[in-house]
């Protein structure tokens, strides 16, 4: 092995990324470079003195009633969000292949059943930022029906 | 108690927060606050900057918690977290690398952590070691000094490192290498002195 290999993987040795192949080599080298091993030692030494001096202030004492007064405003995407975004994005596909049923029978009267709920999950949906898939996809099935009547 | 026990500990915390949990995640939040602290600290060179990302951090992981699939990878998902904030922040700042002549020696002191049993003599030669690291680590890269807050300060290693950065393994050791040698270069005197580990 050159110096200069042996030199770029000193690097990885230290941060325990080198593979053993190569670690038996670099050994087998630093056994007869006592340049390499003088800059082994440099090496070692310098991580010695950042882990021990490297510092910082201590963190303020108050952050945690700043996150925790926040936590409240903060919309989580937890489990249960997760399921209600689910349940969302599955009433608007059965809405969506509801209102494809109704056009394959171009004969059929118009169903208004329909369009006041999803006027009114639109407007529930759409304060609930997690819901707002599910929101255009109405929205897009609602206007797609009076484009649709407006062309009768 | 033993590392094992620890670990399982810190993944039922993060299951019981992502329940939402508060407890659960003040707990948390007391065990990583004053790494995430510390880390932002050095990226952007201001304790009023680094404690507002502290709590953004913290926030947005409240927020996506529930997105976590892994609970053993909280601190990793954590400290990604930290990192983007303190990204953003460094390009709406465009935060200049500052050289060793020119940080305040009071804002260096403020780093110290010095040993309570030390005599006054030892005492301010430590806290002049601690500041001269700590104006070098400041006069590297934005992305160094993340690498090396993280390594150092967080105790992460490379593989880590580069999932909480989004970078390759390899990325990570040639930014961890540079920053060393940089370091070694210019902390000469204290690193001839430095007991090897």
């Amino acid at each position: 092995m050159r110096c200069d290999t042996a030199k770029r993987y000193l690097a990885n040795h230290a941060a325990n990324e080198l593979g053993p192949w190569r670690r038996r080599a670099l050994q087998s080298h630093l056994g007869r470079c006592p340049d390499c091993r003088s800059e082994l030692t440099a090496l070692k030494r310098t991580d010695s003195l950042l882990r021990r001096e490297l510092g910082a202030p201590l963190a303020p004492a108050n952050m945690w009633q700043h996150v925790a007064a926040h936590m409240d405003a903060v919309p989580t995407r937890t489990h249960t969000s997760v399921r209600a975004w689910a349940l969302g994005v599955a009433t608007a596909a059965a809405l969506l292949l509801g209102l494809l049923g109704t056009r394959q029978q171009p004969s059929a009267p118009h169903q208004p059943a329909t369009e006041p709920y999803a006027a009114r999950y639109v407007m529930s949906s759409w304060r609930d930022p997690l819901a707002d898939q599910a929101s255009l996809g109405l929205m897009a099935g609602t206007m797609a029906q009076s484009v649709k009547r407006e062309d009768r | 108690m033993d590392g094992v026990a620890v670990k399982t500990m810190a993944h039922d915390l993060v299951r019981r927060a992502q329940r939402g949990d508060r407890a659960a995640f003040e707990e948390l939040f007391r065990d990583n606050q004053q790494t995430v602290y510390g880390m932002l600290w050095h990226m952007v060179r201001s304790e009023d900057d680094a404690r507002d990302l502290t709590q953004d951090t913290f926030l947005e992981a409240w927020r996506s918690l529930g997105s976590l699939r892994d609970a053993a990878a909280f601190r990793t998902w954590l400290f990604r977290i930290a990192a983007n904030k303190a990204r953003d922040h460094l390009k709406r700042r465009r935060l200049p690398t500052t050289s060793m002549e020119e940080l305040s020696p009071q804002s260096d002191a403020e780093a110290q952590l010095p040993d309570p049993s030390a005599g006054p003599q030892e005492l301010l030669l430590a806290q002049e070691r601690t500041s001269k690291v700590s104006a070098a680590v400041a006069s590297l890269s934005a992305d160094h000094r993340a690498v090396v807050a993280m390594y150092y300060l967080g105790g992460l290693d490379v593989a880590e490192i580069a999932k909480a950065l989004g970078v390759p393994k390899g990325t990570v050791l040639s930014r961890l290498a540079r920053a060393r040698d940089a370091l070694r270069r210019r902390l000469a005197p204290y690193v001839e002195n430095a007991d090897e580990m």
